[in-house]
């Protein structure tokens, strides 16, 4: 239920999916961890409640919830498994062989796989899923005044290791 | 203007998503005239912005998300259903226990017939009832601790 009292309709919950599911993704790397993870967010939109103490867009509670399942599900994998899973999904080059090719959007997703969790998602967060920084620091659960330096320093990161790339 | 390149670095972000205040973004817009580094970099962090926005990623399926919504809508379904019976047990628990226990402590049909068959023995009479109300103060007490609990419980929101 959300907070103006209404269950949420079978579009609202489709596009908080494909929201959640962007991110999951691009957090976990794995289409069926992303999917459960979404699923378990949408279980609880839909009836734990939880929401109902939110104050604000649906999508900010909804990312921030999936966000916070990816990294538990990040916590739970074995580290075996964590080096094929950080790895772009089948069918992406490393980046030298992707930059043989000019292919600049697949160097820049490799690039953007290395970065640390916390770098990665707060760029994500801010150019993909479009939030405000006052958003950013909902979801991530840190104060508004922080966000600002850290997205810098996380773009600065992205910058250093793209920079042959973007001459 | 005289600036410091790595200072106006940190706020370079900041004037990107339009983020700044009036007074900053009118500060970084004099030096961005001024500094071709400042300004470069400022190109640089544009064009990276608007590649990562334009990344394409996994995505669902019609189907799996048509099965999400389904399964999240069941768990709703469960979620009712448990309530209704949790207040089906308290209400027949409670009204049913209450008529019992009247009826054996006044002993309402020997009262009604003068039947000797129908007195009901003492410890019956008042056995009862005693078992009823203890089992209804424990259930109620440990209902009640539970809520209190969930209410007061300062990780309660960790699990999100």
């Amino acid at each position: 239920m959300t907070s103006d009292g209404h269950f949420p309709s079978c579009d609202e919950l489709e596009a908080l999916s494909d929201s959640g599911f962007a991110l999951a993704i691009q957090l976990l790397g794995r289409h069926e961890d992303a999917a459960d993870v979404v699923q378990d967010a949408l279980c609880k939109l839909v009836h734990s409640g939880h929401y109902r103490r939110h104050k604000g867009p649906a999508r900010v509670w909804f990312l921030k919830v999936v966000r916070n399942g990816a990294l538990d599900a990040v916590r739970r994998r074995r580290p075996n498994d964590d080096e094929a899973v950080a790895n772009l999904p089948a069918g992406t080059k490393p980046p030298d062989v992707a930059a043989e090719l000019g292919e600049l959007t697949v160097i820049l997703r490799c690039q953007l796989e290395s970065l640390p969790v916390a770098q990665r998602e707060i760029i994500l967060l801010r150019d993909f899923h479009d939030l405000s920084y006052g958003e950013i620091a909902k979801v991530l659960g840190v104060a508004s005044g922080t966000v600002m330096s850290r997205l810098h320093r996380a773009r600065n990161a992205l910058r250093q290791r793209m920079n042959k790339y973007l001459q | 203007m005289k600036h410091s390149c790595q200072e106006t670095e940190s706020l370079i972000s900041g004037y990107l998503d339009r983020e700044l205040t009036q007074s900053d973004r009118q500060r970084v817009d004099l030096i961005l005239e001024d500094c071709d580094r400042c300004a470069a970099s400022l190109k640089q962090l544009k064009k990276l912005r608007e590649s990562v926005s334009t990344l394409a990623f996994d995505q669902l399926t019609k189907t799996e998300k048509d099965n999400m919504t389904k399964k999240a809508k069941t768990g709703l379904g469960a979620n009712l259903g448990q309530l209704l019976a949790i207040a089906g047990l308290i209400l027949v628990y409670g009204i049913g226990s209450f008529w019992l226990s009247w009826e054996l402590i006044t002993d309402a049909k020997f009262v009604e017939t003068g039947d000797a068959d129908d007195k009901v023995p003492l410890f019956i009479r008042f056995g009862i009832p005693t078992l009823i109300g203890g089992v209804g103060i424990l259930f109620f007490t440990v209902l009640f601790q539970r809520l209190k609990t969930a209410r007061i419980d300062k990780y309660r929101d960790v699990q999100i």
